[in-house]
């Protein structure tokens, strides 16, 4: 049981919170996608998503680029290597703890 | 994650090992919570195929072809006849990527959002085998039906050019062929439906429609491989081209433009 815990205690908290989680998810299925289409699969608000994205951001798992789609602001957002490595650890690190 | 298999051989290796352990729940639990997780990632994948485009476009590429080959059989004898069956051969050829483009621009990214694919390893490993396994059918249906096809009519003094004649009544082989092509079809049709034929129950009366009626056609408009096939592309096209535009109409019904400004 205390090797049990202590694999619990080893997981990345950034990745951890339900939230967060969701979006690293998603973002590990595709190359990139963005703010738009997080916001709709997510089914969070702007600010709740934004504030997990400046968090993921902040970790280095997630990188932000703005851009235009002809004159409409278009925020893209892909995971970095890191962020993949990352959440490869978790999901064993998940399967371990059990 | 990387590599599938191995996860799924460490996974049973841990069920076994919390078996005997006795704490198979709590393996569930966490083995529960990696496949949400595997789902979640997946999603955005299943839109591309949900939304009945592929299908029209699948459809559309048999359309063209019977098209094509009516085109030969119905049009005048002039330069023109064979211009435009190639034209149709060309748009056979484009239909798929046409569609899987409009699909992307005008459905998924007003509705879903932008969203772009990874095209790994494994994708272009998918690419180059199926490019592979396509070409090997193809060269050995050509080897096996030229011969089966064609048989050299006696030449005679007067003809020393060889001239052909082709068989117009069916064998096992073309019947054969026939009954694969619309396997071929039906298999694809399940891929295409993988996700959406648990919502769509009709799909699998297109399903069964495609699979029997090849074999049914050929009864009814007997002749070789060749004449039998434009019937076949025909209805197999259109019964494609059909279910994904219900599919499509059905998407565009439940997945409301979203607005561009909502950053």
């Amino acid at each position: 049981m205390n090797e049990q815990l202590r694999a619990i205690s080893k997981l990345d908290r950034v990745i951890h919170e339900p939230g967060r989680l969701m979006i690293v998810a998603l973002l590990a299925g595709v190359k990139e996608c963005d703010f738009l289409f997080l916001l709709n699969e997510t089914r969070m608000n702007k600010g709740n998503l934004s504030s997990h994205l400046a968090r993921l951001e902040e970790a280095g798992y997630v990188e932000i680029e703005k851009t235009y789609r002809g004159k409409v602001p278009m925020t893209l957002l892909r995971l970095t290597r890191k962020g993949r490595t990352a959440f490869d650890e978790y999901r064993k690190g998940l399967m371990a703890a059990f | 994650m990387k590599n599938p298999i191995a996860q799924y051989i460490q996974l049973v290796r841990n069920i076994e090992r919390a078996k005997r352990e006795g704490r198979t729940g709590e393996l569930l639990k966490a083995a529960k919570e990696n496949a949400e997780l595997q789902k979640i990632m997946m999603r955005p994948r299943q839109y591309a195929t949900t939304n009945g485009t592929g299908e029209i476009g699948w459809g559309t590429a048999w359309l063209c072809f019977a098209l094509s080959s009516y085109a030969s059989v119905i049009l005048p004898a002039s330069p023109w006849r064979g211009r435009v069956g190639m034209f149709f051969l060309l748009c056979a050829c484009v239909a798929m990527p046409i569609c899987l483009w409009a699909s992307k621009k005008f459905v998924i990214q007003p509705r879903i959002g932008y969203v772009a694919f990874r095209r790994g390893k494994s994708w272009w490993t998918g690419i180059i085998v199926g490019m592979v396994v396509a070409a090997g059918i193809s060269i050995a249906l050509s080897l096996w039906l030229i011969p089966e096809m064609i048989h050299a009519a006696p030449s005679s003094a007067h003809h020393a050019a060889a001239t052909v004649s082709v068989r117009d009544t069916p064998n096992r082989s073309d019947k054969l062929l026939i009954a694969g092509c619309g396997l071929m079809n039906a298999v694809l049709y399940l891929m295409f439906n993988a996700v959406s034929i648990k919502e769509h129950r009709w799909k699998w009366a297109c399903f069964v429609l495609i699979l029997v009626m090849p074999p049914v056609i050929g009864q009814l408009h007997p002749g070789n491989y060749l004449q039998m096939s434009p019937p076949v592309m025909l209805f197999q096209g259109s019964v494609y081209f059909l279910s994904g535009v219900i599919t499509l109409i059905w998407f565009l019904h439940h997945h409301q433009p979203i607005t561009l400004e909502a950053e």
